[in-house]
Protein backbone atom coordinates (compact mmCIF):
# COMPACT_ATOMS: atom_id res chain seq x y z
CA UNK A 1 0.00 0.00 0.00
CA UNK A 2 1.59 3.74 -0.86
CA UNK A 3 2.49 5.18 2.02
CA UNK A 4 2.18 8.81 2.07
CA UNK A 5 5.20 11.11 3.42
CA UNK A 6 3.42 14.17 5.40
CA UNK A 7 5.92 17.25 6.40
CA UNK A 8 3.67 19.52 9.13
CA UNK A 9 5.18 23.35 9.92
CA UNK A 10 4.82 26.79 10.21
CA UNK A 11 7.14 28.01 7.21
CA UNK A 12 7.02 31.53 9.27
CA UNK A 13 7.97 30.00 12.84
CA UNK A 14 12.07 29.04 12.35
CA UNK A 15 12.20 25.57 13.44
CA UNK A 16 9.07 25.05 13.57
CA UNK A 17 9.11 24.60 9.37
CA UNK A 18 11.46 21.63 9.81
CA UNK A 19 8.97 18.69 8.64
CA UNK A 20 7.88 20.71 5.70
CA UNK A 21 11.45 21.70 4.53
CA UNK A 22 12.64 17.82 4.99
CA UNK A 23 9.46 16.57 3.02
CA UNK A 24 10.05 19.03 0.28
CA UNK A 25 13.58 18.41 0.08
CA UNK A 26 13.39 14.52 0.18
CA UNK A 27 10.67 14.50 -2.40
CA UNK A 28 12.95 15.48 -5.22
CA UNK A 29 16.51 13.59 -3.62
CA UNK A 30 15.43 10.73 -6.11
CA UNK A 31 12.71 9.58 -8.24
CA UNK A 32 10.25 7.86 -5.78
CA UNK A 33 7.62 5.07 -6.21
CA UNK A 34 4.93 4.22 -4.03
CA UNK A 35 5.33 7.02 -2.13
CA UNK A 36 3.35 10.30 -1.93
CA UNK A 37 4.43 13.62 -0.65
CA UNK A 38 2.62 15.90 1.06
CA UNK A 39 3.15 19.70 2.37
CA UNK A 40 0.56 20.63 5.21
CA UNK A 41 1.62 24.26 6.07
CA UNK A 42 -1.78 25.52 6.10
CA UNK A 43 -3.47 22.93 7.77
CA UNK A 44 -5.70 23.32 10.88
CA UNK A 45 -5.99 19.93 13.37
CA UNK A 46 -9.83 19.18 12.06
CA UNK A 47 -8.75 19.38 8.70
CA UNK A 48 -5.75 17.16 9.60
CA UNK A 49 -8.02 14.69 11.13
CA UNK A 50 -10.20 15.09 7.84
CA UNK A 51 -7.38 14.74 5.74
CA UNK A 52 -5.74 11.42 7.16
CA UNK A 53 -9.09 9.28 7.38
CA UNK A 54 -9.38 10.50 3.07
CA UNK A 55 -5.94 9.38 2.86
CA UNK A 56 -6.44 5.94 3.94
CA UNK A 57 -2.63 5.10 3.75
CA UNK A 58 -0.17 4.44 6.29
CA UNK A 59 1.63 8.06 7.13
CA UNK A 60 4.55 8.90 8.54
CA UNK A 61 4.57 12.51 9.52
CA UNK A 62 7.42 14.69 9.76
CA UNK A 63 7.34 17.82 12.11
CA UNK A 64 9.22 19.83 14.38
CA UNK A 65 8.09 18.55 18.22
CA UNK A 66 8.92 19.08 22.31
CA UNK A 67 10.55 15.82 23.05
CA UNK A 68 12.94 17.07 25.77
CA UNK A 69 15.91 15.65 24.24
CA UNK A 70 18.92 17.51 22.44
CA UNK A 71 17.80 20.55 19.87
CA UNK A 72 18.83 19.49 16.31
CA UNK A 73 17.96 15.61 16.86
CA UNK A 74 15.15 13.37 16.43
CA UNK A 75 13.08 10.26 17.43
CA UNK A 76 10.94 8.28 15.61
CA UNK A 77 7.51 7.30 16.91
CA UNK A 78 4.74 5.16 16.22
CA UNK A 79 1.30 7.22 17.21
CA UNK A 80 -0.26 3.82 18.33
CA UNK A 81 1.86 2.89 20.64
CA UNK A 82 3.35 6.14 22.14
CA UNK A 83 1.04 8.43 24.13
CA UNK A 84 1.02 11.78 22.54
CA UNK A 85 0.60 14.30 25.17
CA UNK A 86 -2.99 16.02 24.57
CA UNK A 87 -2.81 19.94 24.86
CA UNK A 88 -5.97 19.62 27.47
CA UNK A 89 -7.99 17.24 29.42
CA UNK A 90 -11.04 18.35 27.72
CA UNK A 91 -10.37 19.57 24.27
CA UNK A 92 -11.13 23.04 22.17
CA UNK A 93 -11.15 23.36 18.77
CA UNK A 94 -9.22 26.29 19.05
CA UNK A 95 -6.63 24.52 20.46
CA UNK A 96 -6.48 21.24 19.29
CA UNK A 97 -3.21 19.57 18.07
CA UNK A 98 -1.46 16.89 16.27
CA UNK A 99 -2.12 14.74 19.01
CA UNK A 100 -5.60 14.95 19.13
CA UNK A 101 -6.35 15.21 15.61
CA UNK A 102 -4.34 11.89 15.07
CA UNK A 103 -6.44 10.35 17.60
CA UNK A 104 -9.86 11.95 17.00
CA UNK A 105 -8.93 10.22 13.05
CA UNK A 106 -8.36 6.91 15.25
CA UNK A 107 -11.66 7.23 17.15
CA UNK A 108 -13.27 7.46 13.57
CA UNK A 109 -11.85 4.30 12.15
CA UNK A 110 -8.53 5.36 10.51
CA UNK A 111 -6.46 1.96 11.45
CA UNK A 112 -3.74 2.93 9.56
CA UNK A 113 0.04 2.79 11.08
CA UNK A 114 0.98 6.44 11.81
CA UNK A 115 4.68 7.03 12.38
CA UNK A 116 6.41 10.36 13.23
CA UNK A 117 9.97 11.91 12.98
CA UNK A 118 10.20 14.26 14.97
CA UNK A 119 13.05 17.23 15.68
CA UNK A 120 13.38 18.72 18.80
CA UNK A 121 13.71 22.29 17.35
CA UNK A 122 16.26 25.39 18.12
CA UNK A 123 14.66 28.08 17.83
CA UNK A 124 10.67 29.23 17.47
CA UNK A 125 11.26 32.71 16.20
CA UNK A 126 8.65 34.13 14.16
CA UNK A 127 11.46 34.14 10.76
CA UNK A 128 10.68 32.73 7.55
CA UNK A 129 13.73 30.83 7.67
CA UNK A 130 15.78 28.08 9.96
CA UNK A 131 18.05 28.85 12.30
CA UNK A 132 21.89 28.77 11.47
CA UNK A 133 22.13 25.23 13.89
CA UNK A 134 19.12 23.42 12.13
CA UNK A 135 20.45 24.32 8.83
CA UNK A 136 23.60 23.08 9.86
CA UNK A 137 21.99 19.50 11.03
CA UNK A 138 19.68 19.45 8.38
CA UNK A 139 21.77 17.21 5.89
CA UNK A 140 21.81 14.36 8.89
CA UNK A 141 18.30 14.53 9.05
CA UNK A 142 17.49 14.51 5.89
CA UNK A 143 20.06 11.24 5.68
CA UNK A 144 18.04 9.62 8.85
CA UNK A 145 14.90 10.62 7.24
CA UNK A 146 15.74 8.81 3.64
CA UNK A 147 17.23 5.76 4.93
CA UNK A 148 14.04 5.01 7.32
CA UNK A 149 11.60 5.79 3.98
CA UNK A 150 13.92 3.73 1.92
CA UNK A 151 13.51 0.87 4.70
CA UNK A 152 9.42 1.61 5.07
CA UNK A 153 8.93 1.23 1.44
CA UNK A 154 10.75 -1.87 0.55
CA UNK A 155 9.35 -4.13 3.74
CA UNK B 1 -30.55 18.50 44.81
CA UNK B 2 -32.22 21.20 43.40
CA UNK B 3 -30.58 25.00 45.01
CA UNK B 4 -33.80 25.88 47.28
CA UNK B 5 -32.47 27.66 50.67
CA UNK B 6 -28.90 26.31 50.29
CA UNK B 7 -25.67 28.51 50.32
CA UNK B 8 -23.27 28.24 48.15
CA UNK B 9 -21.01 29.83 45.50
CA UNK B 10 -19.88 28.60 42.20
CA UNK B 11 -17.17 29.91 40.92
CA UNK B 12 -16.06 28.52 37.27
CA UNK B 13 -12.65 30.20 36.28
CA UNK B 14 -9.00 29.98 34.92
CA UNK B 15 -9.63 30.50 31.33
CA UNK B 16 -5.74 30.38 30.00
CA UNK B 17 -6.20 29.97 26.51
CA UNK B 18 -5.42 33.02 23.62
CA UNK B 19 -8.75 33.74 22.75
CA UNK B 20 -8.60 35.72 26.61
CA UNK B 21 -9.90 34.92 29.94
CA UNK B 22 -12.90 34.16 31.40
CA UNK B 23 -14.83 33.39 34.63
CA UNK B 24 -18.40 32.78 35.97
CA UNK B 25 -18.81 33.69 39.30
CA UNK B 26 -22.76 32.89 41.11
CA UNK B 27 -23.07 33.55 44.62
CA UNK B 28 -26.56 31.81 46.43
CA UNK B 29 -27.50 32.39 50.23
CA UNK B 30 -30.31 31.01 51.51
CA UNK B 31 -31.95 30.32 48.36
CA UNK B 32 -31.43 33.60 46.62
CA UNK B 33 -28.98 34.93 44.30
CA UNK B 34 -26.85 37.40 45.86
CA UNK B 35 -24.57 38.15 42.97
CA UNK B 36 -23.87 36.72 39.45
CA UNK B 37 -20.93 38.26 37.29
CA UNK B 38 -19.22 37.34 34.11
CA UNK B 39 -15.87 38.24 34.55
CA UNK B 40 -13.36 39.07 31.98
CA UNK B 41 -9.42 39.22 32.04
CA UNK B 42 -8.12 39.47 28.67
CA UNK B 43 -4.99 41.25 28.30
CA UNK B 44 -5.20 44.48 25.81
CA UNK B 45 -3.77 42.74 21.99
CA UNK B 46 -2.29 46.60 20.96
CA UNK B 47 -3.63 45.63 17.73
CA UNK B 48 -4.84 49.34 17.45
CA UNK B 49 -1.23 50.34 18.66
CA UNK B 50 0.63 48.27 16.27
CA UNK B 51 -0.97 49.71 12.77
CA UNK B 52 0.00 53.25 13.83
CA UNK B 53 2.51 54.41 11.03
CA UNK B 54 1.82 51.74 9.01
CA UNK B 55 0.44 52.16 5.03
CA UNK B 56 -3.08 51.88 4.59
CA UNK B 57 -2.69 48.20 2.47
CA UNK B 58 -0.99 46.47 5.01
CA UNK B 59 -3.63 47.29 7.67
CA UNK B 60 -6.27 44.99 6.41
CA UNK B 61 -3.59 42.09 6.55
CA UNK B 62 -2.31 42.86 9.94
CA UNK B 63 -5.37 42.80 11.84
CA UNK B 64 -6.48 40.02 9.91
CA UNK B 65 -4.10 38.24 12.70
CA UNK B 66 -6.48 39.21 15.71
CA UNK B 67 -8.38 36.18 15.41
CA UNK B 68 -7.29 32.89 13.95
CA UNK B 69 -10.89 32.32 13.27
CA UNK B 70 -12.54 35.69 12.03
CA UNK B 71 -9.31 36.42 10.32
CA UNK B 72 -11.14 36.94 6.97
CA UNK B 73 -13.94 39.12 8.71
CA UNK B 74 -11.23 41.27 10.55
CA UNK B 75 -9.57 41.20 7.22
CA UNK B 76 -12.66 42.70 5.42
CA UNK B 77 -14.16 44.94 7.70
CA UNK B 78 -10.34 46.85 7.84
CA UNK B 79 -10.45 46.82 3.65
CA UNK B 80 -13.88 48.48 4.04
CA UNK B 81 -13.07 50.68 6.80
CA UNK B 82 -9.51 51.96 4.82
CA UNK B 83 -11.67 52.10 1.57
CA UNK B 84 -13.45 54.70 2.54
CA UNK B 85 -10.77 56.57 4.20
CA UNK B 86 -9.24 56.80 0.97
CA UNK B 87 -12.50 57.49 -1.19
CA UNK B 88 -11.83 53.99 -2.59
CA UNK B 89 -15.10 52.39 -4.46
CA UNK B 90 -14.05 48.67 -4.93
CA UNK B 91 -15.94 46.95 -8.30
CA UNK B 92 -18.89 44.87 -8.10
CA UNK B 93 -16.60 42.18 -9.30
CA UNK B 94 -14.63 42.52 -5.81
CA UNK B 95 -17.96 42.96 -3.88
CA UNK B 96 -18.77 39.63 -5.36
CA UNK B 97 -15.52 37.78 -4.58
CA UNK B 98 -15.23 39.14 -1.19
CA UNK B 99 -18.89 38.36 -0.03
CA UNK B 100 -18.07 35.03 -1.16
CA UNK B 101 -14.70 34.75 0.97
CA UNK B 102 -17.31 35.97 3.58
CA UNK B 103 -19.47 33.29 3.40
CA UNK B 104 -16.78 30.89 3.39
CA UNK B 105 -15.92 32.40 7.03
CA UNK B 106 -19.41 32.02 8.15
CA UNK B 107 -20.20 28.40 7.03
CA UNK B 108 -16.58 27.46 8.64
CA UNK B 109 -17.17 28.50 11.63
CA UNK B 110 -20.71 28.14 12.64
CA UNK B 111 -20.27 24.54 11.54
CA UNK B 112 -16.85 24.47 14.19
CA UNK B 113 -19.04 25.85 16.66
CA UNK B 114 -22.35 23.88 16.42
CA UNK B 115 -21.30 20.61 15.82
CA UNK B 116 -17.44 20.72 18.17
CA UNK B 117 -18.75 23.06 20.94
CA UNK B 118 -22.07 22.98 21.09
CA UNK B 119 -23.12 19.51 20.37
CA UNK B 120 -21.28 18.04 22.56
CA UNK B 121 -23.06 19.58 25.51
CA UNK B 122 -26.88 18.67 24.06
CA UNK B 123 -25.06 14.94 24.25
CA UNK B 124 -23.94 15.03 27.08
CA UNK B 125 -20.06 14.50 26.44
CA UNK B 126 -17.12 16.68 27.30
CA UNK B 127 -15.61 17.22 23.65
CA UNK B 128 -15.92 15.67 20.56
CA UNK B 129 -13.12 13.35 21.03
CA UNK B 130 -15.82 11.06 22.92
CA UNK B 131 -18.49 12.60 20.15
CA UNK B 132 -16.11 10.95 17.38
CA UNK B 133 -16.41 7.63 19.49
CA UNK B 134 -20.80 7.35 19.88
CA UNK B 135 -21.57 8.89 16.95
CA UNK B 136 -18.93 9.14 14.10
CA UNK B 137 -21.06 9.97 11.70
CA UNK B 138 -21.41 12.96 13.13
CA UNK B 139 -18.37 13.87 13.13
CA UNK B 140 -17.16 13.32 9.93
CA UNK B 141 -19.93 15.04 8.41
CA UNK B 142 -18.92 18.21 10.61
CA UNK B 143 -15.15 17.77 9.40
CA UNK B 144 -16.31 17.67 5.69
CA UNK B 145 -18.50 20.80 5.69
CA UNK B 146 -15.53 22.21 7.52
CA UNK B 147 -13.05 21.17 5.14
CA UNK B 148 -14.96 22.45 2.29
CA UNK B 149 -15.34 25.93 3.97
CA UNK B 150 -11.35 25.51 4.00
CA UNK B 151 -11.14 25.06 0.80
CA UNK B 152 -13.36 27.69 0.04
CA UNK B 153 -12.13 29.75 1.63
CA UNK B 154 -8.37 29.01 0.00
CA UNK B 155 -10.06 29.05 -3.72
CA UNK B 156 -10.75 32.94 -3.13
CA UNK B 157 -8.19 34.07 -0.83
CA UNK B 158 -5.19 31.94 -1.57
CA UNK B 159 -4.93 30.41 1.85
CA UNK B 160 -7.21 29.38 4.43
CA UNK B 161 -5.88 31.02 7.34
CA UNK B 162 -5.42 34.90 6.97
CA UNK B 163 -5.96 34.65 3.29
CA UNK B 164 -3.48 37.33 1.44
CA UNK B 165 -5.36 37.56 -2.19
CA UNK B 166 -7.98 40.05 -1.31
CA UNK B 167 -6.47 44.00 -0.92
CA UNK B 168 -7.66 47.26 -1.26
CA UNK B 169 -9.04 47.83 -4.73
CA UNK B 170 -9.54 44.46 -5.44
CA UNK B 171 -7.64 40.72 -5.69
CA UNK B 172 -4.02 40.02 -6.26
CA UNK B 173 -5.16 36.45 -7.57
CA UNK B 174 -8.35 35.61 -8.93
CA UNK B 175 -9.86 32.29 -8.11
CA UNK B 176 -9.03 29.24 -11.02
CA UNK B 177 -12.42 29.09 -12.67
CA UNK B 178 -11.65 24.84 -12.80
CA UNK B 179 -11.29 25.02 -9.09
CA UNK B 180 -14.36 26.91 -8.87
CA UNK B 181 -16.13 24.56 -10.83
CA UNK B 182 -14.91 21.66 -8.77
CA UNK B 183 -16.05 23.37 -5.46
CA UNK B 184 -19.56 24.60 -6.65
CA UNK B 185 -19.94 20.46 -7.84
CA UNK B 186 -18.91 19.93 -3.93
CA UNK B 187 -21.83 22.89 -2.45
CA UNK B 188 -24.28 20.61 -4.34
CA UNK B 189 -23.11 17.67 -2.79
CA UNK B 190 -23.63 19.27 0.47
CA UNK B 191 -26.44 19.77 0.45
CA UNK B 192 -27.67 16.16 1.75
CA UNK B 193 -25.16 16.93 4.55
CA UNK B 194 -26.84 20.30 5.67
CA UNK B 195 -30.16 18.38 5.93
CA UNK B 196 -28.75 15.81 7.72
CA UNK B 197 -27.07 18.74 10.23
CA UNK B 198 -30.84 20.22 10.46
CA UNK B 199 -31.68 16.76 11.60
CA UNK B 200 -29.14 16.39 14.49
CA UNK B 201 -30.13 20.11 15.50
CA UNK B 202 -33.65 19.30 15.23
CA UNK B 203 -33.02 16.46 17.96
CA UNK B 204 -31.46 18.52 20.76
CA UNK B 205 -32.75 19.73 24.15
CA UNK B 206 -32.63 23.80 24.08
CA UNK B 207 -33.02 24.90 27.19
CA UNK B 208 -36.32 27.20 27.36
CA UNK B 209 -35.43 30.15 28.94
CA UNK B 210 -35.99 33.80 27.27
CA UNK B 211 -35.44 37.74 27.99
CA UNK B 212 -36.61 39.65 25.86
CA UNK B 213 -33.27 41.86 24.08
CA UNK B 214 -32.04 44.14 22.34
CA UNK B 215 -30.86 42.89 18.62
CA UNK B 216 -28.10 44.25 16.81
CA UNK B 217 -26.85 44.28 13.31
CA UNK B 218 -25.94 44.76 9.85
CA UNK B 219 -29.63 45.27 7.78
CA UNK B 220 -29.48 45.88 3.71
CA UNK B 221 -32.68 46.64 1.86
CA UNK B 222 -30.99 44.07 -0.71
CA UNK B 223 -30.24 41.26 0.70
CA UNK B 224 -29.19 39.10 4.44
CA UNK B 225 -26.68 41.68 5.63
CA UNK B 226 -23.17 39.53 6.00
CA UNK B 227 -20.92 42.33 4.24
CA UNK B 228 -22.69 45.23 4.05
CA UNK B 229 -25.69 47.51 5.53
CA UNK B 230 -26.82 49.86 7.86
CA UNK B 231 -26.51 49.43 11.67
CA UNK B 232 -30.11 48.36 12.64
CA UNK B 233 -32.04 47.95 16.07
CA UNK B 234 -34.67 45.76 17.33
CA UNK B 235 -35.64 48.04 19.89
CA UNK B 236 -36.34 51.37 17.44
CA UNK B 237 -36.47 49.01 14.00
CA UNK B 238 -34.46 51.93 12.55
CA UNK B 239 -31.06 51.83 11.13
CA UNK B 240 -27.95 54.30 11.87
CA UNK B 241 -24.97 54.89 9.22
CA UNK B 242 -21.56 53.00 10.24
CA UNK B 243 -20.07 55.97 10.46
CA UNK B 244 -22.14 56.49 13.87
CA UNK B 245 -21.02 52.85 15.55
CA UNK B 246 -19.28 55.16 18.42
CA UNK B 247 -22.98 56.36 19.37
CA UNK B 248 -24.27 52.43 19.37
CA UNK B 249 -21.82 50.54 21.43
CA UNK B 250 -21.03 53.30 23.81
CA UNK B 251 -18.61 51.23 25.57
CA UNK B 252 -17.81 51.70 29.20
CA UNK B 253 -15.93 49.70 31.73
CA UNK B 254 -17.20 47.32 34.82
CA UNK B 255 -14.34 46.64 37.74
CA UNK B 256 -14.91 42.83 37.00
CA UNK B 257 -13.90 43.00 33.37
CA UNK B 258 -10.98 44.12 31.14
CA UNK B 259 -13.02 43.87 28.05
CA UNK B 260 -15.48 46.99 27.74
CA UNK B 261 -18.53 46.76 27.50
CA UNK B 262 -21.72 48.03 25.14
CA UNK B 263 -24.70 49.05 25.76
CA UNK B 264 -27.41 51.23 23.19
CA UNK B 265 -31.31 51.47 23.89
CA UNK B 266 -31.08 49.31 27.44
CA UNK B 267 -28.65 47.97 29.70
CA UNK B 268 -27.01 45.89 27.37
CA UNK B 269 -27.92 44.34 23.22
CA UNK B 270 -27.14 41.35 21.68
CA UNK B 271 -25.11 40.78 18.09
CA UNK B 272 -24.68 37.54 16.68
CA UNK B 273 -26.90 34.76 13.98
CA UNK B 274 -29.73 35.23 16.53
CA UNK B 275 -29.43 38.38 16.37
CA UNK B 276 -28.98 38.79 12.23
CA UNK B 277 -31.95 36.24 12.06
CA UNK B 278 -34.19 38.31 14.41
CA UNK B 279 -33.44 41.28 12.01
CA UNK B 280 -33.26 40.31 8.51
CA UNK B 281 -35.58 36.83 9.02
CA UNK B 282 -37.41 37.58 5.47
CA UNK B 283 -34.10 38.36 3.22
CA UNK B 284 -33.18 34.54 4.63
CA UNK B 285 -33.18 32.23 1.25
CA UNK B 286 -35.93 30.24 1.40
CA UNK B 287 -34.29 27.15 2.00
CA UNK B 288 -32.72 28.65 5.71
CA UNK B 289 -36.68 29.98 6.23
CA UNK B 290 -37.41 26.55 5.79
CA UNK B 291 -35.02 25.25 7.81
CA UNK B 292 -35.73 28.09 10.72
CA UNK B 293 -39.47 26.87 10.59
CA UNK B 294 -38.01 22.54 10.63
CA UNK B 295 -36.36 23.98 13.76
CA UNK B 296 -38.49 26.03 15.54
CA UNK B 297 -36.65 29.10 15.45
CA UNK B 298 -39.61 31.90 15.20
CA UNK B 299 -38.67 35.87 14.92
CA UNK B 300 -38.78 37.16 17.59
CA UNK B 301 -36.99 34.97 19.24
CA UNK B 302 -35.54 36.22 22.77
CA UNK B 303 -34.21 32.73 23.94
CA UNK B 304 -30.29 33.07 23.78
CA UNK B 305 -29.61 28.96 23.78
CA UNK B 306 -30.98 29.32 20.23
CA UNK B 307 -28.48 31.71 18.84
CA UNK B 308 -26.87 27.49 17.91
CA UNK B 309 -30.22 27.21 16.02
CA UNK B 310 -29.65 30.41 14.24
CA UNK B 311 -26.22 29.22 13.47
CA UNK B 312 -27.39 26.35 11.00
CA UNK B 313 -29.96 28.28 9.89
CA UNK B 314 -27.50 30.77 8.37
CA UNK B 315 -25.05 27.95 7.16
CA UNK B 316 -28.13 26.74 5.12
CA UNK B 317 -28.62 30.02 3.69
CA UNK B 318 -24.73 30.60 2.97
CA UNK B 319 -24.02 27.48 1.28
CA UNK B 320 -27.30 28.41 -1.03
CA UNK B 321 -26.03 32.25 -1.40
CA UNK B 322 -22.66 30.84 -2.56
CA UNK B 323 -24.03 28.45 -4.88
CA UNK B 324 -25.65 31.03 -6.54
CA UNK B 325 -22.58 33.56 -6.53
CA UNK B 326 -20.44 30.39 -7.67
CA UNK B 327 -22.63 30.26 -10.93
CA UNK B 328 -22.54 34.23 -10.99
CA UNK B 329 -18.61 33.35 -11.86
CA UNK B 330 -18.74 30.66 -14.02
CA UNK B 331 -20.76 32.54 -15.95
CA UNK B 332 -18.95 35.42 -16.38
CA UNK B 333 -15.17 36.43 -17.47
CA UNK B 334 -13.36 37.63 -14.21
CA UNK B 335 -10.57 40.04 -14.58
CA UNK B 336 -7.74 41.36 -13.52
CA UNK B 337 -7.84 44.55 -11.96
CA UNK B 338 -5.49 47.30 -11.41
CA UNK B 339 -5.08 47.31 -7.34
CA UNK B 340 -2.74 50.26 -6.96
CA UNK B 341 -3.81 53.54 -5.28
CA UNK B 342 -2.47 56.86 -3.56
CA UNK B 343 -3.00 57.43 0.02
CA UNK B 344 -3.80 60.61 1.55
CA UNK B 345 -5.29 62.24 4.83
CA UNK B 346 -9.13 61.00 5.72
CA UNK B 347 -10.86 58.55 7.95
CA UNK B 348 -13.04 55.64 7.36
CA UNK B 349 -15.14 53.50 9.56
CA UNK B 350 -16.44 49.90 7.82
CA UNK B 351 -18.69 47.39 9.15
CA UNK B 352 -19.14 43.73 8.48
CA UNK B 353 -21.13 40.82 10.23
CA UNK B 354 -18.64 38.13 11.17
CA UNK B 355 -20.27 34.89 12.70
CA UNK B 356 -20.31 36.20 16.53
CA UNK B 357 -21.91 39.91 15.37
CA UNK B 358 -21.28 43.21 13.95
CA UNK B 359 -17.79 43.77 13.98
CA UNK B 360 -16.30 47.67 13.53
CA UNK B 361 -13.27 48.78 12.30
CA UNK B 362 -12.46 52.70 12.23
CA UNK B 363 -8.80 53.90 11.00
CA UNK B 364 -7.42 57.75 9.97
CA UNK B 365 -4.22 58.82 7.95
CA UNK B 366 -2.86 61.35 8.75
CA UNK B 367 -1.27 63.64 5.74
CA UNK B 368 1.45 61.47 5.40
CA UNK B 369 -1.10 58.99 4.46
CA UNK B 370 0.64 56.56 7.38
CA UNK B 371 -1.80 55.47 9.80
CA UNK B 372 -2.34 57.78 12.52
CA UNK B 373 -5.27 56.65 14.50
CA UNK B 374 -7.13 52.87 14.84
CA UNK B 375 -10.10 51.46 16.39
CA UNK B 376 -11.36 48.42 16.36
CA UNK B 377 -15.28 46.97 18.54
CA UNK B 378 -15.62 43.10 17.89
CA UNK B 379 -19.05 41.18 18.69
CA UNK B 380 -17.92 38.93 21.69
CA UNK B 381 -17.13 42.52 23.62
CA UNK B 382 -20.32 43.52 22.69
CA UNK B 383 -22.27 40.43 24.13
CA UNK B 384 -20.03 40.06 27.12
CA UNK B 385 -22.71 42.39 28.71
CA UNK B 386 -25.73 40.85 27.62
CA UNK B 387 -24.77 37.35 28.54
CA UNK B 388 -24.64 38.77 32.00
CA UNK B 389 -27.81 40.38 31.77
CA UNK B 390 -29.16 36.56 31.03
CA UNK B 391 -27.56 35.51 33.47
CA UNK B 392 -28.76 37.60 36.08
CA UNK B 393 -32.31 36.94 34.44
CA UNK B 394 -31.84 33.05 34.29
CA UNK B 395 -29.66 31.94 37.47
CA UNK B 396 -33.02 32.72 39.91
CA UNK B 397 -35.31 30.99 37.57
CA UNK B 398 -33.44 28.06 37.38
CA UNK B 399 -32.29 28.19 41.03
CA UNK B 400 -35.32 26.09 42.27
CA UNK B 401 -35.36 23.35 39.47
CA UNK B 402 -31.41 22.55 39.21
CA UNK B 403 -28.46 20.86 41.35
CA UNK B 404 -25.31 23.13 41.39
CA UNK B 405 -24.01 21.67 38.88
CA UNK B 406 -27.04 21.38 36.26
CA UNK B 407 -27.07 25.10 36.51
CA UNK B 408 -23.23 25.45 36.16
CA UNK B 409 -23.92 23.46 32.92
CA UNK B 410 -26.26 25.33 31.62
CA UNK B 411 -24.03 28.71 32.78
CA UNK B 412 -21.02 27.67 29.98
CA UNK B 413 -24.22 26.44 27.75
CA UNK B 414 -25.26 29.88 27.61
CA UNK B 415 -21.85 31.43 27.53
CA UNK B 416 -21.18 28.76 24.70
CA UNK B 417 -24.46 29.83 22.63
CA UNK B 418 -23.20 33.20 22.03
CA UNK B 419 -20.09 31.66 20.46
CA UNK B 420 -17.64 34.17 22.07
CA UNK B 421 -14.33 33.62 20.98
CA UNK B 422 -13.66 32.78 24.49
CA UNK B 423 -15.63 29.93 24.29
CA UNK B 424 -12.48 27.07 23.91
CA UNK B 425 -11.30 28.41 27.22
CA UNK B 426 -14.59 27.41 28.89
CA UNK B 427 -14.84 23.92 27.44
CA UNK B 428 -11.52 23.17 29.95
CA UNK B 429 -12.92 25.05 32.91
CA UNK B 430 -12.85 23.64 36.41
CA UNK B 431 -15.66 24.22 38.62
CA UNK B 432 -15.44 25.02 42.60
CA UNK B 433 -18.07 24.72 45.02
CA UNK B 434 -17.90 26.42 48.09
CA UNK B 435 -20.51 25.33 50.19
Amino acid sequence: MKLSVIGIGNLYAGDDGVGVRLVERLSKRRPWMDLSFLLWEDTDALTLTHDLIDLGSPVLIVDCADMGIEPGEYRWFDARSTRLKLQTDSVSTHGLGMAEAIELAQLMGFDMPVTIFGVQPFDLSPVSYLSQLMKSRFSYLLDALEKRVIEMVVS
Amino acid sequence: MPGTGRTYEIDVHHVTRVEGHGRIRINVRDGAVEDVNLCITEANRFFENFVKGMQPHEIPWIVSRICGICCVGHQLTATKAVEAALGIQPSVQTVLLRKMLTESQFIQSHVLHVYFLAVPDFMGVQSVLPLAKTHPEVVKRALKLKKLANDYTSLLGGRMLHPMANTLKGFRQLPDMKAVEQIHSRFLEAVADLEETVSVVKSLNIPPYERETEYVSLKHPGEYALYDGEVFSSDTTSAVPVDDYLNVTNEFTVSHSTTKWARWHRESYAVGALARVNNSYGQLLPPAREAAEDLGLNVPCYNPYMNNVAQVVETVHCVYSSLNMLEQVLNSDLEEEDVSYTSRAGRGVGACEVPRGILFHDYTFGPDGRCSQANAVIPTGQNINNIEQDMKAFVPRMLSTMTQEELTLHMEMLLRAYDPCISCSVHMLDVEFIE
